[in-house]
C-alpha cells in the first residue's frame, strides 16, 4: 500500500462541541461525574477489570496505510500537517451484500433530506454495497429520546448512543444484553481480523464497550483530554508576555493584563484545569490501601483557594461570574485572555475568526504543576459513543453490519473517509488548492454526519488549513500526555450509586458559592463533611468493593 | 372557564345528569329552537338534552380529548411516587415502596429550602408584580388616540415573546458587572454594579425581569374587562361632579373586581409554579441558596440523578398544595360574593 503523509483523523472536537452545545458545561458535568456508569445493577455491581477483558476485545492491529506527520506520544493523537495528495483505498471491495438496515443516531444540525431524496445517501450506500436508512434524533434532546427508545425496547438495527447518554439511561446494563447483539463472537481476539479498520481502534475504547462481560458496542476512541485553558496567544505576544509556567506566574500575568476600564479581564472559568495543575485526582486516589476522593485532597482544596484568590482579585470577567453562556465570544473578542473550554473550541474559533482577523491566534496554556511538582492530567473516558447492533439478527446480517461499521471506521487519509464524510468529489465536494474538501451547494444540503457516527476512528489532529494549528496542538499534546493520571479504575465501567451522584449537586453548588465569594473558604470543611454524610462515604465503600472485586486493592 | 360552566349547568354532560334532576327548578335559559316542547318546569330528559345539545357536546370533544390524553392520562403516572421506579422495568415491574419516597423528601433540608425560596419569590411576585398589569391596563385604557394605544400595546406585549435566555442575557448585558451601566460607571471612576451576582439582590432582579417580560402581556385580560365597563357610568359620574380619581375608584376598579379576583385565585393555585428557566439560568450567578426553587430542585433530583420517583413525589406534593390553595381561595371568593373560578351551583 502506498504510504502517504496521513493517518486516522477525527473530528471528535467538533463532535464534543456540538454534543455539549456549551462545551464547558458538558465537560464540567463529565469531569465531575468522573467514571461513567453503564454496567452493574441498580446501585451495585460493576463491569469487569480491564485486564481480564482482554479476551473479549479485538486484537489491536494498527492500520499502516497512512503515516502521520507528527507521531503522538504517551497516547496523544497523531498530527497531519497537510491534506494528502492521493487518498488511500483502505478497503478493496464494498463490505455490504445488498442488505437494508435502519440506523438511529443523534444529529446536531438540520435534518437532511431522507433516503430517496438524498444523493449523498445513495452514493455512500453504493460504496457500502448495502442500504443504511437513517433515523436521526435531535442531538440536543437525545437523552429524552433514548430513554424512551430503550424503555420501549424499540431500537433500530444499528443504534448509536453517546457515552454521556448511556450513563444517564437507568438500568442500561440490563437493557444492553436484552436489546443488543453480543458482538464478542464476531470481534474478540483474532476474529476482528475480518474487520481491519475496527481492529485498528484503541483497545481501551473497546474495553469501555464491554457490558456484563460481553462486548456489545463499537467504540468511538476519544482524545485523551477533553478540556484545557485556551489563551489568546496573539494578545500575549502583543503584551510581550511569555506564557505562564506556574500558578503564581499565571496569577501575575492575570494581574498584568486585567484592565476592566478597557473592557478586558484576564480570566474566564478554569476551575477544572487548575485541579489538574495542583495535582488533584479526577475522582479517586488510591493510597495506602485507602480511597481518597478529590474533594478530600489538599491539592483540590488548593485549587479552590486559588480560584477564590483569582475572583477576589477581580480577574474574572463578570459575565463568567454570572455564569453567562458567552465565554467563547468573550475570548474571541479579547474581553478575556484565558478561558477553559473544550479543546475543540480552538479550531472552531479559528473557523469563525480567522476570516476577519488573520492575526487571531489561540494556544493551549502550557501544562505545569504547582511548586515544581507535576500536574495530574485527567484522562477523558476512552470512548465517546457506542454503536450497537439490534439483538436477534442473523449472524450473516451482523457480519454485514460490522462490515459497514468497518467502512465507517476508515481513518483520515483514506478514500473511504472522504466518501462517508464528504460524499462524491465533483458532486458533494471539491478539493481546493491545498487538497482540502469544500462542500458544494448539493453537499451543503445533503451531506451529514450519519455515517461518521456509525463508527469511531483513531483521533488525529488534521485541521491543517489553520496556520500552525496542527504543530502547536501536537506539541502541547505530546508534552501534556506524559502527565496523564493513573486512574485506579481505568478501563472499568462503573454505575455510580445513586446517593453518591446525588450528593454531588449540593457539593458543587457550595464550591461555586465559595469560588464566587458568597461563602468563606471555611465552609469547605462543612461542605465536604456533608458530602461524605450524604453519599460520599457510601460511594467510597462501593468503589473500594469494585477495587477488591478486580484485584486492584 | 366561566362560560363553559354556564353551558354545563344548563346542559350537564350525561354522567352528571341524574344528580341535578329536579334541583331548584331553574328554567332552562336556552330557548328551544326546534319546537318548544321543553317544559318550563321539569328538566328535559337526558336523551332530549342529548338530542338538543349534541352539536355543543361535539364541539367540546377536541378539548376533552386533549385533556384526556395530555393531562388525565399522564396524571396516572404519579403512581411512581410510591415506587422505586426505573424506566426499564416500567410501572408494573418496579417495586412498591409505600411512602418511603415522601419520607426522604420531607427529611431533605434542600427540599424545604427550595419550598422557602419558592414561597418567598411567589409572595414578592404577588405583592409587587400582580398589581402592575392592572395599573398598566388602566393607563393604556386612558390613552385616547387609538393609533398611539396600538403602538404602546405592541411595545409592552413584545417582551412576553422573548425567551428567558434572552431576557436574562439582556439584563446581564445592561446591568451586569461588565454591562452597559457598569462600564459607564467605571469610566467615570465609580464602582461597577454588582446586583446581577449579589444574592441579596436576587428577589429584586427576578421580579424586575418578570415585570419587564410579562407585565404588558398581563394587561390583556384587564383591558378586555375595562372595555366591558359601561361608558355611560363615567358620563353620569362626571355630571355628578366626580373627578378622575373618584371615577376610577367607584367605576373602573369595581368593574375590574371579578377579573382581579379570578386571576388572584388562579395565581394562588399556581403559587408553587414560579418558573424554571429563569431560576435555572441564574442559579450559578446568585448561588443555589437563593435561587433553588421547587422546579429546579425537582430537575436536579430527577434528571440529573435518574431518580424519577423522587421527582414525581415532589411534583405530586406541589400539585396537591396548589389544588388545596385554589379551593380555599375559591371558597373565600364565594364568601365575598364573587364568582371565583366556577359558579356555585
Amino acid at each position: 500500500m502506498p504510504s502517504h503523509p496521513l493517518r486516522p483523523a477525527i473530528r471528535r472536537r467538533r463532535f464534543l462541541g456540538l454534543v455539549g452545545a456549551s462545551t464547558t458545561a458538558a465537560l464540567t458535568a463529565g469531569a465531575l461525574s468522573g467514571c461513567g456508569s453503564g454496567s452493574g445493577g441498580g446501585g451495585g455491581g460493576s463491569a469487569s477489570d480491564a485486564g481480564s477483558l482482554d479476551d473479549l476485545i479485538p486484537t489491536h492491529i494498527p492500520f499502516e496505510g497512512v503515516t502521520p506527520d507528527i507521531k503522538g506520544r504517551h497516547g496523544a493523537p497523531d498530527g497531519f500537517t497537510a491534506y494528502p495528495e492521493n487518498f488511500v483505498r483502505a478497503m478493496p471491495e464494498a463490505p455490504g451484500r445488498g442488505g437494508h438496515y435502519t440506523a438511529m443516531t443523534p444529529l446536531w444540525g438540520p435534518i437532511p433530506p431522507g433516503l430517496g431524496a438524498n444523493s449523498f445517501f445513495d452514493y455512500v450506500n453504493g460504496r457500502l454495497g448495502a442500504t443504511v436508512e437513517f433515523n436521526f434524533q435531535d442531538g440536543n434532546t437525545v437523552i429524552d429520546k433514548m430513554n424512551a427508545v430503550i424503555a420501549g425496547r424499540d431500537v433500530a438495527d444499528i443504534t448509536m448512543i453517546p457515552d454521556w447518554t448511556i450513563n444517564l439511561i437507568p438500568q442500561f446494563n440490563r437493557a444492553v444484553g436484552e436489546l443488543f447483539e453480543d458482538l464478542t463472537p464476531h470481534l474478540a481476539g483474532d476474529a476482528a481480523r475480518a474487520y481491519p479498520l475496527l481492529a485498528n481502534l484503541d483497545s481501551d475504547a473497546w474495553r469501555w464497550n464491554v457490558f456484563n462481560q460481553r462486548l456489545h458496542g463499537v467504540p468511538w476512541p476519544s482524545e485523551p483530554f477533553g478540556n484545557w485553558v485556551l489563551y489568546r496567544r496573539d494578545l500575549m505576544e502583543e503584551y510581550g508576555i511569555e506564557p505562564p509556567s506556574s500558578p503564581d506566574d499565571l496569577f501575575a500575568i492575570g494581574e498584568e493584563v486585567n484592565d476592566p476600564d478597557n473592557n478586558r479581564w484576564a480570566f474566564g472559568d478554569f476551575n477544572l484545569s487548575m485541579r489538574q495543575v495542583f495535582g488533584a485526582p479526577k475522582q479517586w486516589r488510591y493510597e495506602g490501601g485507602e480511597l481518597v476522593h478529590m474533594f478530600e485532597t489538599d491539592e483540590w482544596r488548593a485549587s479552590v483557594e486559588y480560584m477564590r484568590k483569582v475572583f477576589d482579585a477581580g480577574l474574572v470577567h463578570p459575565d463568567i461570574v454570572a455564569q453567562g453562556d458567552n465565554a467563547k465570544e468573550l475570548l474571541n473578542s479579547g474581553q478575556i485572555v484565558f478561558n477553559q473550554d473544550g479543546i475543540g473550541a480552538w479550531h472552531e474559533a479559528y473557523m469563525q475568526m480567522l476570516g476577519d482577523n488573520p492575526d487571531f491566534r489561540l494556544d493551549l496554556m502550557p501544562v505545569f504543576g504547582n511548586g515544581g511538582g507535576d500536574p495530574v492530567m485527567h484522562r477523558s473516558d476512552p470512548s465517546g459513543q457506542s454503536v450497537f447492533v439490534r439483538k436477534g439478527m442473523e449472524p450473516e446480517q451482523v457480519e454485514e453490519i460490522l462490515g459497514i461499521l468497518d467502512f465507517c471506521a476508515a481513518p483520515f487519509g483514506t478514500r473511504e473517509y472522504m466518501d462517508y464524510r464528504y460524499g462524491e468529489e465533483g458532486v458533494h465536494h471539491e478539493l481546493n488548492d491545498d487538497g482540502a474538501p469544500q462542500l458544494t451547494d448539493t453537499g451543503n444540503a445533503e451531506v451529514n454526519d450519519g455515517y461518521y457516527f456509525l463508527s469511531g476512528r483513531p483521533p488525529a489532529v488534521t485541521e491543517s488549513q489553520y496556520p500552525d494549528f496542527v504543530q502547536w496542538k501536537c506539541d502541547w499534546y505530546n508534552h501534556a500526555a506524559q502527565f496523564t493520571e493513573e486512574d485506579p479504575f481505568a478501563g472499568i465501567r462503573i454505575q455510580r450509586p445513586e446517593r453518591f451522584s446525588a450528593a454531588e449537586t449540593p457539593m458543587t453548588d457550595r464550591v461555586e458559592d465559595i469560588i464566587r465569594g458568597r461563602e468563606g473558604l471555611g465552609a469547605l470543611d462543612e461542605a465536604v463533611a456533608n458530602w461524605r454524610r450524604d453519599g460520599g462515604d457510601e460511594g467510597r465503600e462501593f468503589y473500594m468493593k469494585v477495587l477488591q472485586e478486580h484485584g486492584r486493592d | 372557564m366561566t362560560e363553559r360552566t354556564v353551558t354545563t349547568s344548563e346542559a350537564p354532560p350525561p354522567s352528571s345528569a341524574p344528580r341535578r334532576r329536579g334541583g331548584r327548578g331553574r328554567p332552562p335559559a336556552v330557548p328551544d329552537h326546534r319546537g318548544g316542547h321543553a317544559s318550563v318546569r321539569a328538566r328535559p330528559s337526558l336523551s332530549a338534552r342529548l338530542r338538543r345539545d349534541w352539536q355543543l357536546l361535539l364541539m367540546t370533544l377536541p378539548a376533552i380529548g386533549l385533556l384526556a390524553v395530555f393531562h388525565y392520562t399522564p396524571t396516572l403516572g404519579n403512581v411512581i411516587a410510591f415506587q422505586e421506579y426505573n424506566p426499564w422495568d416500567g410501572v408494573l415491574g418496579s417495586p412498591w415502596v409505600g411512602l418511603t419516597q415522601f419520607e426522604r423528601l420531607f427529611t431533605d433540608p434542600r427540599f424545604w429550602s427550595a419550598v422557602g425560596n419558592t414561597l418567598m419569590i411567589a409572595a414578592v411576585q404577588l405583592v409587587f408584580f400582580f398589581p402592575i398589569p392592572i395599573a398598566l391596563a388602566i393607563l393604556l385604557d386612558s390613552v385616547l388616540s387609538p393609533r398611539l394605544r396600538l403602538v404602546l400595546q405592541s411595545v409592552v406585549y413584545m417582551p412576553h415573546f422573548f425567551s428567558w435566555v434572552l431576557v436574562v442575557t439582556l439584563f446581564q448585558q445592561i446591568l451586569g458587572g461588565a454591562g452597559l451601566f457598569s462600564q459607564m460607571l467605571r469610566q467615570n471612576g465609580y464602582a461597577p454594579l454588582e446586583i446581577m451576582t449579589d444574592p441579596d439582590a436576587f428577589l429584586f432582579v427576578v421580579t424586575s425581569q418578570m415585570i419587564w417580560k410579562d407585565a404588558g402581556w398581563g394587561t390583556i385580560i384587564f383591558l378586555a374587562a375595562l372595555a366591558a365597563v359601561n361608558q355611560n357610568l363615567y358620563e353620569s359620574a362626571a355630571v355628578d361632579g366626580a373627578g378622575r380619581w373618584r371615577r376610577m375608584w367607584h367605576i373602573t376598579l369595581p368593574g375590574l373586581r371579578p377579573v382581579i379576583i379570578l386571576l388572584l385565585i388562579l395565581k394562588l393555585g399556581d403559587i408553587l409554579n414560579v418558573g424554571f428557566e429563569q431560576f435555572y439560568l441564574q442559579r450559578d450567578a446568585f448561588g443555589s441558596n437563593v435561587s433553588e426553587v421547587l422546579d429546579t430542585f425537582i430537575y436536579h433530583q430527577t434528571l440529573v440523578t435518574g431518580n424519577f420517583s423522587a421527582g414525581a413525589v415532589a411534583g405530586l406534593v406541589k400539585g396537591v398544595v396548589g389544588l388545596v390553595l385554589i379551593l380555599l381561595a375559591n371558597k373565600l371568593a364565594h364568601k365575598m360574593g364573587e364568582h371565583g373560578i366556577y359558579r356555585r351551583a
